[in-house]
Formats: structure tokens, sequence, C-alpha cells
């Protein structure tokens, strides 16, 4: 009898040993060597996949050859934007956020605000003329930079040559022309016109380009007021939005980012609006695929050309390990030499916010359509703004109902201003 | 879950309390070790409660009294989350919504998985292909079945818009209209959860004595009668259970909807689980996130009891 008790008893012990291998087991308890004296240091750095996240693990192992001392893993999380945040804010909420992580506008302000990014001034000098000036202003929080300006993509309309010229058709100018040349080319199987659908920071980032056009803007420069009803400039966007919906030329919904240029390519669609890293998709899969890219169309004839420029900037986690090294890191990929911005932006189709890399890489912004990009769009290309994600998506949701509902605009730009005006007083 | 292990602990406690009344004197020790034993079987299940729900249910109700994005300390703010969302109309929005869901969802399930369970059981052959056929999609995954009916639903490339052009109806944007986004998530549910409330309705209605129905037979019963006075009072537990299930699940909806419409278009599709998410994980605003969840929380509990009550499963 006691034997059995005994087996019962060391059966007790057994499966309490075995609870407890497997709780530890669920425990990460993978040994990152700190040193402080910068003596074998292991950096985790966070990208989304895609973006330029691939050319990024090629530099880091020039850097990772180079510095012995300082080794840089790379990991790229698959994904969309949001999956990445979501987890990069489990991380860190779990105290285990990577030292250094590519950030999108949209998401910037809030790593800012809970005091997660450490500043940067001690690499990139704002008075030095090399950055575009527009390029640091929305990382910069009072007198100090949150984290490395990102390369940029840039928004325009790209269109399928072919079929443009069968109907005789030129590219739109004006947002009639879009209109009139999207119904000519709305067919059973093909949208006229491809627009992100899907509610999110893309879709509002596309849709910023419209509202500068008409010099409106959701916020002031500062970002400390409303700026919404300040003229009919939103307006005028959300009702292009909602005539291009309402006249069934445009896709109304996306299986994937509506920035994937392969709508485009394998025919789903006669144009898109788009940004310039979907030239580097176009031109390596689809190299036989005939292409023209021109800028937004503008309101009316003769009104000024507009683009947003978008893409990650990189953030040095200020709970890091070693944020100064991280800061090295970052400062020798993107604000030293040209050589590494140059085989990043290359291969990415994207633009340096400097212009010391965009006068190096010389010939690469020669060829159509990177040409255009550089000599038309750049100039005039604003970047997108870092606003608080209330802000983001009230934006958001504003465009959503000018497009899949019969709310008036009035009531629209009234809920976005008034839910614009609560997160800033909130702030 | 809890069917199977009440058994279980109550035949141990049974051995127990025999062996208690047999031994006399070392009564106490023995009982100890047995108990013991018990509770040694039931850690692993009780641990996995307690560390997977319990816990985290508790620590939900401490985040829902602060003010907390997720990165920097939680401030504490008291009842305010919960004052919050009684003038909260985007909530109430997304709650009425999904009522509408509910009711979308579980009466056609519920017919829907009856008839299934009727047609199988009756079957003269095959019924065990049948029903492994009926139940194959609750084997997949719902996010492989979300892109799969994605696709089905697409408004220019679509299978259902094909096959409903060949009748002369127009192209209907399933998911991307205001007026069928709820109803094509709901028609996905339904398939993708009718072959699970089948097996549950077959394992009732081989519950059912034969010799009832032989009994109805020699009356003079026809199938009709047979079914509305025997099978159907009879499957009144089965019916309890799915219907409470179902409800739930009809509150919990989440996946489907953030991988076939993320709430959209202009939140036609936006109900409570998935206004709970952006809340949190959109907007980083932890706290109020969490007391919407403890809200939706007690919302299913009232409903589970209303239904318990009104088909009195507690007093059998």
């Amino acid at each position: 009898m006691s034997n059995i008790v005994k087996l019962k008893k060391s059966s007790f012990i057994l499966v309490f040993v075995l609870v407890l291998i497997f709780v530890s087991a669920c425990s990460n308890n993978e040994s990152t060597s700190k040193d402080s004296n910068g003596k074998n240091l292991k950096l985790e750095y966070w990208t989304n996949s895609g973006s330029e996240s691939e050319q990024i693990v090629e530099v880091m192992k020039d850097w990772n050859k180079q510095n012995p001392d300082t080794q840089v893993k790379v990991t790229m999380i698959p994904g969309s934007p949001t999956d990445y945040y979501q987890k990069l804010s489990t991380a860190f909420a779990a105290g285990k956020g990577p030292d250094i992580f590519a950030i999108s506008p949209a998401e910037l302000v809030k790593y800012v605000d809970s005091d997660l990014a450490y500043p940067v001034n001690e690499w990139i000098d704002p008075n030095k003329d090399d950055y575009f000036e527009n390029t640091l202003a929305p990382i910069t929080f009072e007198d100090k930079i949150y984290a490395f300006p990102s390369n940029m993509g840039m928004l325009a309309l790209f269109y399928n040559k072919k079929l443009l010229e069968e109907k005789g058709l030129q590219p739109p100018k004006t947002w009639n022309e879009l209109l009139e040349v999207a119904k000519k080319l709305t067919t059973k199987d093909r949208y006229g016109l491809l627009i992100e659908t899907n509610e999110g920071a893309y879709q509002n980032y596309e849709f910023y380009p419209f509202v500068w056009m008409n010099d409106g803007d959701i916020l002031s420069q500062d970002g400390k007021k409303v700026t919404v009803k300040d003229n009919d400039a939103v307006r005028k966007s959300l009702k292009l939005y909602r005539d291009l919906m309402k006249s069934g030329v445009v896709s109304k919904k996306l299986e994937t980012g509506g920035y994937d240029i392969e709508y485009l390519a394998k025919g789903n669609t006669a144009m898109m609006l788009s940004v310039s890293p979907g030239v580097q998709t176009l031109n390596t899969k689809y190299p036989d695929f005939e292409y023209g890219v021109v800028p937004y169309p503008v309101p009316e004839e003769g009104m000024e050309i507009s683009s947003a420029a978008g893409g990650w900037r990189m953030m040095i986690s200020s709970k890091g390990q070693d944020p100064k090294r991280s800061g090295d890191v970052i400062d020798w990929m993107t604000n030293q030499d040209t050589e590494q911005p140059i085989s990043i932006v290359k291969k990415s189709n994207r633009f340096s916010p400097r212009k010391s890399v965009i006068e190096d890489a010389g010939e690469f912004y020669e060829e159509y359509p990177m040409d255009l990009f550089a000599n038309e769009i750049l100039p005039i290309a604003k970047m997108e703004p870092s606003y608080p994600a209330e802000v983001v998506k009230a934006v958001g949701e504003a465009i959503q109902q000018a497009m899949f509902t019969d709310t008036s605009l009035d009531q629209i730009i009234e809920d976005l201003e008034k839910k614009s005006k609560a997160a800033i007083e909130k702030k | 879950m809890s069917n199977e292990i009440t058994p279980v602990t109550s035949s141990m406690t049974r051995t127990a309390t025999r062996s208690f009344y047999k031994k006399g004197g070392k009564k106490s020790k023995k009982l100890n070790s047995e108990t013991v034993a018990a509770f040694v079987f039931l850690l692993p299940a009780v641990l996995g409660l307690l560390i997977f729900m319990i816990i985290p249910m508790l620590y939900a109700l401490w985040v829902s009294l602060h003010e907390w994005n997720g990165l920097t300390d939680m401030v504490w703010v008291g009842f305010d989350n919960y004052l919050r969302f009684l003038d909260d109309k985007e909530w109430f929005g997304s709650l009425g919504r999904t009522f509408l869901y509910t009711l979308l969802f579980v009466p056609p399930l519920f017919f829907a998985s009856l008839i299934l369970a009727l047609i199988v059981k009756n079957l003269p052959y095959l019924n065990g292909t049948f029903r492994t056929l009926f139940f194959l999609p609750v084997v997949m995954s719902s996010v492989i079945s979300g892109l799969i009916w994605k696709l089905i639903y697409d408004e220019k490339f679509g299978m259902l818009n094909q096959i409903l052009g060949n009748f002369g109806v127009e192209p209907i944007s399933w998911l991307s209209s205001q007026e069928w986004a709820l109803v094509a998530v709901a028609i996905v549910s339904v398939w993708l959860n009718t072959g699970f409330y089948m097996i549950i309705f077959l394992a009732g209605l081989q519950d059912i004595p034969r010799d009832i129905y032989e009994a109805a037979t020699i009356d003079g019963a026809n199938r009709w009668q047979s079914f509305w006075h025997i099978t159907l009072p009879n499957l009144r537990h089965t019916s309890t259970f799915v219907l409470i299930i179902s409800v739930i699940g009809s509150f919990q909806v989440f996946d489907l909807i953030k991988l076939m419409t993320n709430g959209g278009p202009a939140k036609a599709t936006m109900l409570s689980v998935q206004h709970i998410y952006e809340t949190s994980f959109v907007l980083y605003d932890m706290g109020y996130a969490s007391a919407l969840s403890l809200c939706l929380f007690f919302i299913i509990m009232i409903f589970t009891i209303l239904q318990m009550k009104l088909l009195k499963i507690n007093n059998e």
C-alpha cells in the first residue's frame, strides 16, 4: 500500500517537474550578452518585411563583417504594417523590444510620447544642409529629432500604356479627366482606376496630396490646430473619392495593399495610384509590360501638382541595450558615406532624404520613370505627416464614409473636425 | 469541456469516499493521497485555465481601471473608463451590429445543422461519407476559408457573381457594400460552423431511444408527428447547448471579420470585438478597451443566463 502512496507522491513530483519545465520552456530566456563597454554586443533590428528590409539585411552583413564587437541581427517581421506594429508594441510592453526598429509616420508619435524614442541629434545636425528641409520636420519635436529620416517612396499615377493608346486616350491631367478616362477604361473585368479602399494609414497617405493640391490640410504645420474646415480642400477631395466610387470606375475591395503594382501589371486595372518602389517590381518581374507614370492629376488645369513622400524611419529604442551604439549603426547605414544609402535606394527605387546621396546616385535617377520622380515630383513632394493615432483613424473613417455611405459631406467633415480636435486636446 | 471533467472527479471522490468508510482508522491519510492524486491529474487543466484564462481576465480588470497605451506606465483612473463608454456612440453602434449579426447567424445555423443532422441520420447508406463532407469546413482554418470566400465574393472576378450573372443578376459587391457585407460574413460563418453543430445534433438524435419511435409508429404517428412530438422535445438539451454556444460565438466573432472586411466598408461590419481590437491595437487605448471587453463579457453572461432560464435547463 505504501508503495502506491510513494508512487503517487513520485508521480505528483514528476508532474510538477514537467509543468515547471513546460512553463520555463515557454518563457524566452535567450541570453543576450550585454556589455556596456561595447564588447560582443548583439543588437536586435526589426523591420517590416517588404519595404527595403531585404536591402537592409544585405548592407548589415557588411557592418557585421567590419564590426565584430557589435553584431546586428535584422529581423523581418512578416505581414502587414498593422501586424508589425502589434508585434512591436507587445514586445515593448513585455520589455523585450528591439534596439533599433523601423517606424512609419502614422505610428511615430506614440513611440515619441511613450519615451521610447532615443533622440538622434548627436548624429544628425539639422543645420547641415544635406537633408531636404522637409524631411526632418515630421520627426522633430521641440528641437529634438527622434528618428533617422527615411528613404522616401513617392506617390504618382501609374497607367497601362497599351490600353490608353488603344483607346486613343492621354493620361489624365485634371480630376475631371481622371474620372472620364477611368470611365472609358472600365470594363466588366477591369477597373478604370485603382485606389486604396481599405481603411488605414496607407489610404490616408494616398489621399493627402489631393487635399494639399487645394491648399488645405488636416492639421496645421505644427500639429496644434485642426484645419479641416479652414477651406474646402478636404471636402473637395472627399467628393472626388465619392464621385470615383459612385461612378463605378474604381476598385471596391482589394485583396492586398492598394499600392500593390501587380494589379496594374496583371491587367486588373488600367490606372492606379502607387509609389516609386513599384517601379522596381515592374522592371524586374514584368520587363515586357509597358507602363507610364504621371503626377497626380490636379483639380483644374494650371494648378500645382502634389505628392506625398513616405517611408520607414529608423528609430533607436531608448530602452535598448546600448542606444549610442545602436545609433552608430544607423548613422553608418544612412548618414555617413553615400555608398550604403545608394545600395539601398537603388534596389528599392526610393529617394534618399540626403541631397548628396541623390547626386552621387546620379544616372540611376536619369532613366524613365525615375527621372520623372526626381525632377518633377521630388521637388514638390511633402512628407507624410506624423499625426496622432486618433487623427489618423478619424481621417480614415471620413474617407470610408465618403466612399461607402450616403452620409452628407458636411456631416463627414463635421465629424472629422470634432474627432481631430478631441485628439489634439487630449495631448 | 466541463462535461468531461466532472465525471472523472466525481468517480474519484466516490472511490475516495468508499475507501474512507472501509478503512476506518486510517481513513484520513488514505483520503488525502487519493485526493492529492485527483488534484495532480487536474493540475494541467487547472494551470492552463489559470494561465490562459483567469489571470488574463483579472489582469484585464486591473488594466480597465487605468489609462495605458501599452508602452508607458499605467495611470490609475478608477472607473473613468466605465463611465466613458456610456456615451460612446460607436460602441453602442457596434453592439447593435453585433445583435443584428446574431440574428443573421444563429437561426440559419440552428436550422441548417439540425436539417443536415436529420438528413445524415436517415441516409440509408454513405452517411459516414456525408457526415465527413459536411464536417470538413470545421476542420479548415477560418483564415483559409476567409481567404477563399474573399475570392468567391470578389465583385469582378469572384465565382459567386459569375454564377449569379448567368441568371441575369447584376454583380453584387458582397464585401464592399453597406447592405451586403454583414450578410456575406454571416453566410461564411454559418458555412464554417454548421458541420460542428450538426455533429452535436447527431449525437443528440442518437441518444433518443428507438423504442419511442416504434411505439409512436404503432400508434399510427406519421413522420412529421414523430419529429414534432418526439425528436424536438428530446433534443431540448442539445438545442439549448447549440443556441447558447452559437450566440456566444456570434458575440465573439472576430477572425473572419478581421480577415474579410476588417470592419469595413465604413464600419458596416464593425462588430464589438473588432471595435475593441481597434481601440486597443489601432488607438492604443488599452484601459478603455479592457473596460469594453468586460462590458461585453457581462452582456454575454446575461444572455447566457437568460437563455438557460428561458429554456429551463436548470430545472432538469
